[in-house]
């Protein structure tokens, strides 16, 4: 039954007819189809065409033949379904294109006229490539046929054909309509650009002084304005920098990415902060911090934009170099007095917490200085190393060694049993000190006195334990040397001692017992006798001449240098205006401490002085130290400013030994430097040493100073000075220092050397 | 009194030599405005540094606000050294006089540039008289050979701008070689290279100019006659040294050396500016 039914002729007919049907309206259907792909496609090309023919046709009015071609060859680039465009003149010749490839079977190809003044008309032409929506409409036609012979079926895929192919052309419209919102947003922001260059107005401000670099450009990343700082930090000078762009510091250390993101987020939060690789104009690559903002106009509109940043690589430097110079000792790598101060302190609070003890060493080298003064301050410097070597090999790694300066060291002994253990190891780094080291070759041996004191018998806080361990080590150096001593009454009492000692010196002060001498200087251009530094001697009743060495620290510490100062000044200027009386054309110098600096009367003191002794200006001359004049820097500045003004001479003594910074030479009220005895060793054959005293006397020179060279001890010292532009020299070559009548008889005999 | 402050002392030292030698003044070098600051930044601050380096001197690249500018700058003896090109120089020699001169550029191995009018292949035009009434292209006004050069060509047969039906002033020489070929005018001045570059598209020359010196550096009257030995021995070398061929290329593509120069040199030019009478360069 169903056999014969589906056998039927009429049905076969029937379902032929029906199928003959199906393909012709699948295939009516493909071309409906496709003609509204093509024409959405043709209609997207006609506006793309247009737009080009526009941009070209700006281009070629400007005259600017070669321009039209680059910009053609970019856009048929751009899109890989752009098959070819061409631009050709009216004569046929091909002004400017760019073909992909062979030419397609299917494409769309529109045509615009792009006119431009003079005679010129030509043919812009743009070929899109099809094959592939071609390719992917016929494949649909064919499942639409190739599914007839299933009616259920292909009724089912026609709608679902017919809906795809709906989706598609839908996607195309609003792929042209995207490509039409583009230009349009690109046209926008070149209006907008043009007219943010329009309203450019420069926001200079008082940047100048500031030591971080700072450029300001226009909207459009041109430079207008830089400070000194960014120049000085990107080698490239003002006029350079001027209307070019701040990338020519790219370091090439950032890719592209890196650029955009910082752009990105300048655009989004107006700022931007971060540290950078940037590249001098010498190529040197170096980091800075970078900080970016973004300055607005009324309207919201980017107006300018300010990038701050500093040279980092110095402060890093910096950052680290002050940490290692404020906590340990340049030369033996042990904690320095401040970081001794921490540690002992700390060292108190848990022994306190404990009640446990604590033992403070101070250990002061004995027969250092004759090392350092024959062997020379480098052998002194391998002494000091080899010293806190031994000193760290004494104790234990819980323990601290400290340098507190000179030859001063000192241990702390944390959690000891009591005064015997700190003894005992203070025996072992007598021992250890003892033994002889070889030093330059020669065999030295140097030791050491210990004073010890203990925490909580013999003081419970920083102030009273140091002291009393200083005291200690005075007496144990004064007993012979080579050994150690407990903070005892003993010991005490041998501090009430240096008291008396204070009082003999305010005796000394009062009897007349200090004497001064006088070392000639000599003026190295006309090779006379041109002044003396004045150094002043105790002589007691009893014992032997003292140096200043001896007592001046003390006088210092206990206040007398004051009152001794006046004595001095009084004696120096009525010796110095005798001598003159006799037709000796000299000036003197007088040493200065920064505690007589400070002094509220030394201004008074030393104005009396020169009032009592008329000598023409510049006939006086004080001597301060590096140290002395940057205790209180901006005080020292004002008295020298006043001392200057009285008619004095400001010198700096022992120039090279302190901070020698170029900043103070610049800031201080200063006439003449002193350079280091130290310095003159060795000179001429210390190849270093002869580099410093010649870069020292340049210096003076530069800064109009006056070069006074120091120890000078030999005729080819003197030469050696004379040669260098050094105006004058002192020393035992020219002159030992020499009693006021010891100094008349040299002056009267011309007894110093000739140049 | 001890010497372990050695390091603050030396490091006292090298700041004050530093600063010596910064003080040490900046040589300057004038570049006329022919791209944009930052190209010509870019380009000539590596030579700066390169004869920086060799005299011993920091050099500092000055660029003029506008040709007549830079003229004026050297001609007063502003700038210690200047790039010049050979109409802008010939305009300055002979108002101000002589200057020290340097060396020239050579482009591709030569010193000289050349330049011609060009027309189409297929074009009835054969001598520069045809041109009467035609359309002419020229390049920018300031251009030697595409402006002053072929604008003396033209006046030696006697034709003058307003004998041309009409004239076009186009950005640069490709533009004058596009435009010629497109139709747009009939004929147009190019220098060799482009005319080179276009030949097989069907460009034909139908005039060719004298040879014409090359782009040159000079010095500042008034400058250290050794420091100028220095500087001019640093040049002529530039090329045979990578670093200096380096420094060289970048200056302009095609640069081969820098060689030997002489007033006369620039005979050809003065001749093309005594024809074309007082002119802005």
């Amino acid at each position: 039954m169903t056999g014969r039914f589906v056998t039927a002729p009429w049905i076969w007919g029937g379902m032929i007819l029906f199928h003959i049907g199906l393909v012709v309206v699948a295939l009516r259907f493909y071309d409906h189809q496709s003609f509204h792909l093509y024409d959405a496609y043709r209609q997207a090309a006609e506006r793309e065409v247009e737009f080009l023919a526009k941009v070209a046709g700006d281009t070629l009015q400007q005259g600017s033949y070669s321009g039209a071609q680059r910009l053609l060859a970019q856009w048929a680039g751009k899109d890989p379904s752009t098959h070819s465009v061409a631009l050709r003149a009216a004569n046929g010749f091909l002004i400017g294109g760019h073909q992909r490839g062979q030419p397609a079977e299917h494409r769309i190809a529109v045509s615009r006229t792009v006119a431009y003044s003079y005679r010129g008309e030509a043919e812009l032409t743009l070929t899109k490539d099809l094959t592939p929506v071609r390719e992917k409409s016929l494949l649909l036609a064919l499942e639409v046929i190739g599914s007839s012979l299933f009616v259920s079926i292909t009724y089912f895929v026609m709608t679902f054909s017919a809906l795809r192919i709906q989706r598609q052309s839908q996607e195309l419209r609003r792929r042209s309509e995207a490509l039409n919102r583009t230009n349009a947003l690109l046209q926008e922001e070149v209006q907008e650009r043009i007219r943010a260059e329009r309203e450019l107005r420069r926001a200079a401000k008082a940047i100048e002084n500031t030591s971080e670099a700072v450029v300001i450009t226009d909207a459009v990343g041109r430079i207008i304005q830089v400070n000194d700082a960014y120049c000085r930090i990107t080698g490239y000078s003002q006029r350079e920098l001027l209307g070019s762009n701040p990338n020519i510091n790219h370091s090439g250390r950032h890719d592209r990415a890196f650029y955009e993101a910082m752009w990105a987020r300048i655009r989004e939060n107006g700022s931007w902060s971060g540290e950078i690789w940037d590249r001098r104009r010498g190529g040197e690559v170096y980091p800075a911090r970078l900080s970016i903002d973004t300055l607005f106009d009324e309207d919201g509109e980017v107006e300018n934009y300010i990038a701050v940043f500093t040279d980092i690589s110095q402060v890093k430097a910096n950052e680290e170099q002050l940490e290692r110079l404020a906590f340990y000792d340049a030369l033996t790598g042990l904690p320095n007095r401040t970081l001794f101060r921490d540690r002992l302190e700390q060292g108190l609070r848990l022994a306190a917490r404990i009640q446990g003890q604590l033992a403070l060493l101070f250990i002061d080298l004995d027969r250092f200085k004759p090392i350092n003064d024959t062997l020379g301050h480098d052998a002194g410097d391998l002494v000091l190393k080899e010293v806190a070597r031994r000193l760290k090999g004494c104790v234990r790694s819980s323990d601290t060694v400290a340098r507190l300066g000179g030859d001063e060291f000192t241990v702390i002994l944390s959690e000891v049993r009591g005064g015997e253990e700190a003894g005992m190891v203070a025996q072992k780094i007598i021992d250890a000190l003892g033994l002889p080291m070889e030093v330059k070759g020669e065999p030295v041996t140097v030791g050491g006195s210990l004073g010890i004191a203990v925490y909580p018998k013999d003081g419970n806080d920083f102030d009273s334990l140091t002291k009393n361990a200083d005291d200690a080590m005075y007496r144990a150096k004064e007993d012979g040397r080579n050994r150690f001593h407990f903070f005892t009454e003993a010991v005490e009492k041998q501090s009430r001692q240096r008291l008396t000692l204070e009082r003999q010196l305010q005796q000394a002060l009062d009897r007349g017992e200090f004497v001064l001498h006088y070392q000639p200087k000599l003026d190295i251009r006309s090779g006379r006798v041109c002044g003396m530094e004045a150094l002043v001697r105790w002589q007691p009743e009893q014992g032997p001449l003292v140096g200043p060495d001896r007592f001046i620290a003390l006088a210092d510490e206990v206040g007398l240098l004051v009152p001794l100062g006046a004595w001095i000044f009084d004696q120096v200027c009525a010796q110095t205006l005798v001598w003159r009386a006799q037709g000796h054309d000299l000036q003197v110098a007088v040493n200065f401490t920064a505690r007589q600096l400070r002094h509220p009367e030394a201004l008074a003191m030393i104005s009396g002085a020169m009032e009592r002794h008329p000598l023409p200006p510049g006939t006086v001359e004080l001597e301060l130290t590096e140290g002395a004049m940057m205790e209180d820097l901006e005080h020292c500045i004002a008295t020298l400013h006043r001392l200057r003004a009285l008619g004095l001479h400001i010198a700096v003594d022992d120039f090279g030994t302190g901070y020698s910074s170029l900043q103070y030479l610049k800031n201080l009220p200063i006439d003449t430097l002193k350079i280091d005895r130290s310095f003159l060793q060795g000179v001429p054959d210390d190849p270093e040493n002869l580099s410093i005293v010649s870069a020292v006397v340049y210096l003076g020179l530069s800064l109009n100073l006056e070069i006074v060279a120091e120890g000078v001890e030999n005729a080819a010292q003197l030469h050696f000075l004379a040669e260098r532009g050094c105006q004058q020299a002192q020393g035992y070559y020219i002159g030992p220092p020499m009693d006021a009548a010891a100094f008349s008889a040299y002056l009267a005999e011309g007894r110093w050397p000739r140049v | 009194m001890s010497c372990r402050n050695r390091p603050a002392l030396w490091g006292l030292l090298l700041c004050l030599l530093g600063s010596q030698a910064a003080a040490a003044e900046r040589l300057t070098l004038g570049v006329q405005p022919f791209l944009d600051r930052s190209e010509l930044l870019r380009r000539f601050a590596p030579l700066a540094d390169y004869v920086g380096e060799r005299v011993g001197r920091p050099v500092e690249v000055r660029i003029a606000q506008d040709y007549e500018q830079h003229i004026e700058d050297i001609g007063n003896d502003r700038l210690d050294i200047a790039l010049l090109g050979p109409a802008p120089y010939v305009v300055m020699r002979d108002r101000y006089g002589p200057k020290p001169l340097l060396a020239r550029l050579e482009v591709n191995g030569r010193p000289e540039l050349m330049g011609h009018i060009v027309v189409r292949e297929d074009s009835q035009l054969r001598s520069l008289e045809d041109l009467r009434d035609h359309g002419f292209a020229f390049g920018d006004p300031r251009s030697t050979m595409s402006s002053l050069v072929p604008r003396y060509l033209l006046l030696r047969v006697g034709i003058r701008e307003r004998d041309f039906g009409f004239v076009l002033r186009l950005p640069g020489h490709q533009d004058v070689a596009l435009a010629v070929l497109s139709g747009d005018v009939d004929a147009g001045a190019v220098k060799q290279e482009v005319l080179e570059a276009y030949r097989a598209q069907g460009l034909r020359s139908i005039a060719q100019s004298p040879p014409i010196s090359e782009h040159l550096l000079v010095a500042r009257n008034g400058l250290d006659p050794a420091l100028v030995a220095r500087l001019r021995d640093s040049l002529l070398e530039m090329g045979q040294q990578p670093e200096g061929r380096r420094v060289m290329q970048g200056l302009q593509p095609g640069v081969t050396g820098l060689v030997p120069v002489r007033d006369e040199d620039y005979a050809s030019m003065r001749e093309v500016l005594r024809w074309l009478g007082p002119i802005n360069p």
